[in-house]
């Protein structure tokens, strides 16, 4: 699916670049530098064929990932919305040195989702100050932001897949710990200690 | 400068996929925004969300449709609200108080301690601004439930620990303390509960029932 999206939607620029920086295989695997070439492409020239092409491969999933805190489809329809409209509109703050595409973009919906169903705004660390933690934009940082996706991809594919199931559940589901617990039928203190394994060996295995 | 104290990485994953209870978030916001080092492990561990997202199976949707009607959208589309007026205060406080807490309506609750409840929008949590003036000191308590304070001006000391500025700390029922303010100023903190604190000592003892019972109405 992601190939012929490439072949089909993605312009010549976004390919070359791709190909470019990652390589075939890259594409193959998984383009998350073509995703955050995308944004980029909206951020500097408000590229509406740029927003299709990334609407035609993130709505699904975000509705998806909707239905997953509450099965009603016309709320997810709206998340969907409200999270590619913010996209949009913070196309500019997105910075591929920083993040992944499919990582800013389940921030942003992860932000909406408590806002839609919630009814109220996340709070939010001050934006970074100069020389903070902001990267220039380079060849080698969106290398390394693609290698930090694939490494933790895999580190959760490591973990025991008790810690990874409920790991999982609380980034899926917009539910507190306790809802887990009384869902999975497990202890609060085990889903507590599971998610904190989790955590710790994830947190471990991105710092080597 | 930047916090030495910082929450659990339980508060960290938690804040990362979106399930943190919203007093909680607000305290650990007020602490990211002096400590990069936890804004970092934030984006760090939002990656799993990245992945989870990724890995999801397409809904179905009527896609084309759905973007019909955002594309039918993007030109309303404001962009990103530009901050407001310069503050001292981290911008998830201002969101919730005006920029100069010295005009904040205080209610005294102790010798030189005084408290402003914030609204909460989560069941179960209570969350204020404490005022302590230099020297002075909280009440000595001990906690029913978790208690979650940040220090947003000021510093406070509990036991031989200092707590600065952006400094965070987790109490539980495990935990008695009497937080007593430096001698450099007065001290503003944030704290989080999620069930009445129990007050120690002699007169602590005395008056805790008819706190608990105003907590509890």
């Amino acid at each position: 699916m992601v190939e012929a999206l490439a072949y089909e939607r993605v312009r010549r620029p976004v390919w070359a670049l791709a190909i470019g920086r990652t390589g075939m295989h890259r594409i193959m695997d998984h383009d998350e530098a073509d995703y955050s070439a995308l944004i980029v492409q909206i951020a500097e020239r408000r590229d509406r064929n740029a927003f299709a092409t990334l609407f035609r491969h993130f709505a699904p999933r975000i509705k998806g990932f909707a239905l997953k805190s509450a099965p009603d489809p016309a709320m997810a329809d709206e998340l969907v919305q409200d999270t590619m409209l913010a996209v949009w509109r913070a196309a500019q703050t997105y910075d591929p040195a920083r993040a992944s595409a499919t990582t800013w973009i389940f921030t942003i919906c992860r932000n909406k989702r408590i806002d839609l169903f919630r009814r109220r705004n996340r709070p939010e660390a001050d934006p970074p100050e100069e020389g903070d933690w902001v990267m220039q934009p380079t060849q080698e940082n969106s290398a390394e932001i693609s290698a930090a996706f694939r490494r933790t991809r895999a580190l959760m594919n490591e973990l025991p897949s008790e810690q990874a199931d409920v790991l999982r559940m609380s980034f899926l589901e917009d539910k507190p710990h306790r809802a887990i617990a009384a869902e999975t039928g497990l202890p609060l203190g085990t889903v507590k200690s599971r998610i904190r394994l989790a955590l710790a060996t994830l947190r471990q295995g991105l710092e080597q | 400068m930047s916090g030495q104290h910082h929450p659990s990485l339980e508060i960290i994953g938690d804040y990362a996929a979106g399930g943190l209870p919203e007093p909680v978030a607000l305290a650990f916001a007020v602490h990211m925004s002096s400590c990069s080092a936890c804004r970092m492990a934030v984006q760090k561990l939002e990656v799993i969300g990245g992945v989870v997202l990724d890995e999801l199976p397409p809904a179905a949707m009527d896609t084309e449709a759905e973007l019909d009607r955002a594309l039918s959208s993007l030109d309303e589309a404001k962009p990103a609200e530009s901050p407001s007026e310069p503050s001292d205060l981290p911008h998830a406080l201002l969101r919730r108080v005006p920029g100069d807490l010295a005009k904040l309506p205080w209610r005294r609750v102790a010798r030189g301690v005084a408290e402003f409840a914030l609204d909460t929008y989560e069941a179960g949590y209570r969350a204020k601004l404490l005022r302590i003036q230099s020297g002075a000191s909280v009440p000595r308590h001990t906690h029913r439930g978790e208690e979650y304070t940040v220090v947003i001006a000021g510093a406070f000391y509990d036991s031989d620990v200092v707590y600065n500025k952006g400094d965070f700390a987790e109490a539980d029922p495990t935990v008695r303390h009497q937080p007593i303010a430096t001698d450099d100023g007065v001290c503003y903190c944030l704290a989080v509960t999620n069930a009445p604190l129990k007050l120690l000592g002699p007169i602590g003892r005395l008056i805790d029932p008819l706190l608990r019972r105003r907590a509890e109405h």
